[in-house]
């Protein structure tokens, strides 16, 4: 009867000797692993990969070694979060300007661009961007299959039906930037959080293609926007043919918003024309099915 | 040899550790999204599974048989376990940064996984001596790789495909790994 | 002491919360979708299914018994260590009995009976509820935990056996016979493509009655 007894404990007692003498035996941890961990532990912990990096345990080795990794990749759910801000950055004792750092996904485009034909394909963008450059007549308009969706670690993200266009709502975007990257038409921006206006249209180029123009809805190069502007916070890129926004000049006089003869110019962040019901947005790309 | 052989090609293509004896199916389906998890994923298992493997064959030849209480080897084959888990870690994360990055966040994952756990099991219920329990622990391990690395290659293309909406994640991933597992019985014939 | 009782009174309201909870809404294998290996492995007949959930009930009770008494004195350090050890002389127990009382179930289960120590709902219940709450609610909750994985097994395994082979054997009996097929058996159901593909489909089901049920 006592042998189990003294088995099972002799098998205790040696397994723990055996991890308190490895524990003893090695070197020490790398100075640079305690850190790390530390600085972990200051993380959100979500392994959401927005920083660019594989998991919150990496981004923390990366602040370990060089602490200005965190202006280069930003994590931006801890931005969101003012106590943990605060003790990271006591941990890492670094100096971080909230204001120029928040920032906010737009979709800029207008959405309700017409479509070149019917598309049956797989329902992501990515796949439906492969094929003629995409199903819109426009190459640059949202193709609203929701791709960004999928990756949007808030679920800030819906596809407004009536325009077929996905909408980033500015309250659940923390700016982490998941969906800039997975956009394929790379029409998602981030704009600062204290923006005042936004402009929804991508169109980039100035040579156009046959019978792939920029649609009714979109900018229409009109220039109205700039004339108007009393900060000067507008210019036009005369190279991309659009307007381009220093949102650090703009003084919110709206007039620009009351020129622009397309309102792809709107108010930020209450951009919509008229606040949709609930019940016609949806959270999935299964609505795009059919009818696109 | 020829027995060696046996155990070793039975455990990665007949008795496949997850599509035939359904063993780690939690961390199969769970780390199986992407490629390179999953290489990291079964290397670390496997190398688990081989110290799992060769301690507690020590222990079941030496201490277990002679005594004559083999009937406590559950309970001591998962102290052992943890403590070994326990013990890689701290050896891994002391010595080889980079090696930690790529296995370290799976080793706690794997002290209470039945696949660990499994093969040492198996290796007492057959009576398996040293040498065929370290056999059958690489076999059972780079089975699991295997199937790891197909499933995750396969369900990284999955992503993109029209799956109905209660069928997505985990459902049409079973339907895989069945599918997988049908094609795997055409190796019964093979010993 | 008094606040021990205070704590401890018992309220068959709650009681039965905590049972129903296990079974229907944190169903442990079609809504959590823990503890796969047995799950899939031993159902390939009713009657092994009612052994390994009858088994899985009596190491949840106990363990989660056993770990809500020491639930106070166990040190948040050890503290996943000493269930480890606590599950695996529970899981001992249930090994010896079956093997002395029920070897020809104990040959069938074969290594998928010691693995029941690593089945995650086990740990899982001791580490999320046992190890913070009363000894009566523990209970409860592994009875619950236990029926739900016990109710999900027999699901299971009736589909299987009854596809796979036309006919239900319960304890050496037959209970009834498909004409169709048991002549012609659907023998694929009872090897393991077949258990991925009834968990596959019966996961779906579950969530599409979700689904239409939210909208």
């Amino acid at each position: 009867m006592w042998i189990p007894i003294i088995i099972l404990t002799a098998i205790g007692i040696i397994s723990g000797v055996l991890i308190w003498v490895t524990n003893r035996v090695l070197p020490p941890e790398p100075e640079s692993l305690k850190k790390a961990e530390e600085i972990s532990g200051e993380l959100p912990g979500m392994n959401c990969g927005a920083c660019g990096y594989p998991g919150c345990f990496a981004y923390g080795q990366a602040l370990a070694k060089d602490k200005n990794v965190f202006f280069s990749n930003t994590c931006a759910t801890l931005l969101q979060d003012q106590k943990m801000l605060t003790s990271l950055e006591k941990t890492l004792n670094l100096k971080i300007d909230r204001n120029a750092m928040n920032k906010k996904a737009v979709v800029a485009c207008n959405g309700n661009s017409e479509t070149i034909g019917t598309y049956l394909g797989v329902g992501s963008c990515k796949s439906a961007n492969k094929i003629l450059k995409g199903f819109k007549t426009c190459p640059y308009g949202c193709l609203g299959l929701g791709d960004c969706i999928k990756v949007c670690p808030q679920n800030a993200i819906t596809i407004d039906i009536d325009k077929n266009v996905a909408v980033i709502d500015p309250q659940k975007c923390n700016g982490c930037g998941l969906c800039v990257k997975e956009c394929p038409r790379k029409i998602i921006k981030l704009v600062p959080a204290n923006a005042k206006i936004v402009f929804l249209c991508s169109y980039e180029s100035i040579k156009d293609i046959p019978g792939r123009e920029k649609c009714d809805f979109g900018c229409i190069r009109c220039r109205k926007c700039v004339k108007a502007c009393e900060s000067g916070a507008i210019t036009w890129n005369k190279e991309k043919s659009i307007p381009e926004i220093d949102y650090s000049k703009c003084i919110s006089c709206d007039k620009c918003i009351e020129v622009c003869p397309t309102k792809v110019l709107r108010k930020y962040p209450d951009f919509y024309l008229k606040p949709k019901e609930k019940s016609k947005m949806s959270q999935g790309r299964d609505i795009c099915h059919g009818d696109v | 040899m020829n027995n060696l052989l046996t155990i070793f090609l039975g455990l990665v293509l007949i008795n496949n550790f997850i599509l035939a004896k359904f063993l780690g199916l939690c961390p199969f389906f769970g780390v199986s999204k992407k490629l390179s998890n999953a290489v990291s994923m079964g290397a670390a298992v496997t190398l688990v599974m081989l110290i799992a493997s060769i301690a507690t064959g020590i222990i079941y030849n030496y201490i277990l048989v002679p005594y004559n209480v083999q009937f406590m080897n559950i309970i001591i084959y998962i102290l052992v376990i943890a403590a070994l888990v326990q013990i890689v870690e701290i050896v891994i994360k002391r010595t080889n940064i980079m090696l930690y990055n790529a296995l370290g966040i799976y080793l706690p994952l794997i002290t209470t996984n039945c696949a660990v756990l499994g093969i040492t099991l198996i290796n007492a219920q057959n009576n398996y001596s040293l040498l065929q329990s370290i056999v059958s622990a690489l076999g059972g391990g780079l089975g699991f790789t295997l199937m790891l690395v197909i499933m995750s290659a396969i369900r990284e293309k999955n992503e993109l495909a029209d799956t109905p909406k209660s069928m997505k994640g985990l459902p049409i991933a079973f339907i895989i790994a069945s599918l997988l597992s049908l094609a795997f019985m055409g190796f019964n014939g093979l010993l | 002491m008094n606040m021990e009782e205070l704590e401890e009174r018992f309220s068959a309201k709650k009681f039965w919360k905590e049972l129903a909870k296990g079974i229907i809404l944190t169903n442990p294998v079609f809504v959590l979708v823990l503890g796969l290996c047995p799950t899939l492995a031993v159902t390939t007949s009713v009657n092994n299914a009612l052994g390994m959930g009858a088994g899985v009930i009596f190491v949840l009770l106990g363990s989660n018994f056993i770990i809500s008494i020491i639930r106070k004195i166990t040190p948040g350090m050890v503290r996943i260590p000493v269930f480890i050890v606590v599950i695996a002389s529970f899981v001992t127990i249930l090994s010896l009995v079956f093997e002395a009382y029920l070897p020809p179930l104990y040959e069938s289960l074969g290594i998928y009976l010691p693995l029941i120590v690593v089945n995650c709902i086990i740990l899982g219940r001791a580490e999320v509820f046992a190890s913070k709450n009363p000894i009566i609610y523990s209970i409860a909750d592994g009875l619950g935990a236990g029926l739900g994985f016990t109710i999900a097994l027999i699901i299971i395994s009736f589909l299987r056996e009854v596809l796979g082979t036309g006919s239900l054997v319960i304890f050496g009996k037959q209970l009834f016979s498909i004409p169709v097929i048991s002549t012609s058996p659907l023998s694929i159901f009872i090897m393991p493509p077949g258990a991925f593909i009834i968990i596959a489909l019966l996961m779906a089901l579950f969530r599409l009655i979700g689904v239409l049920k939210n909208e």
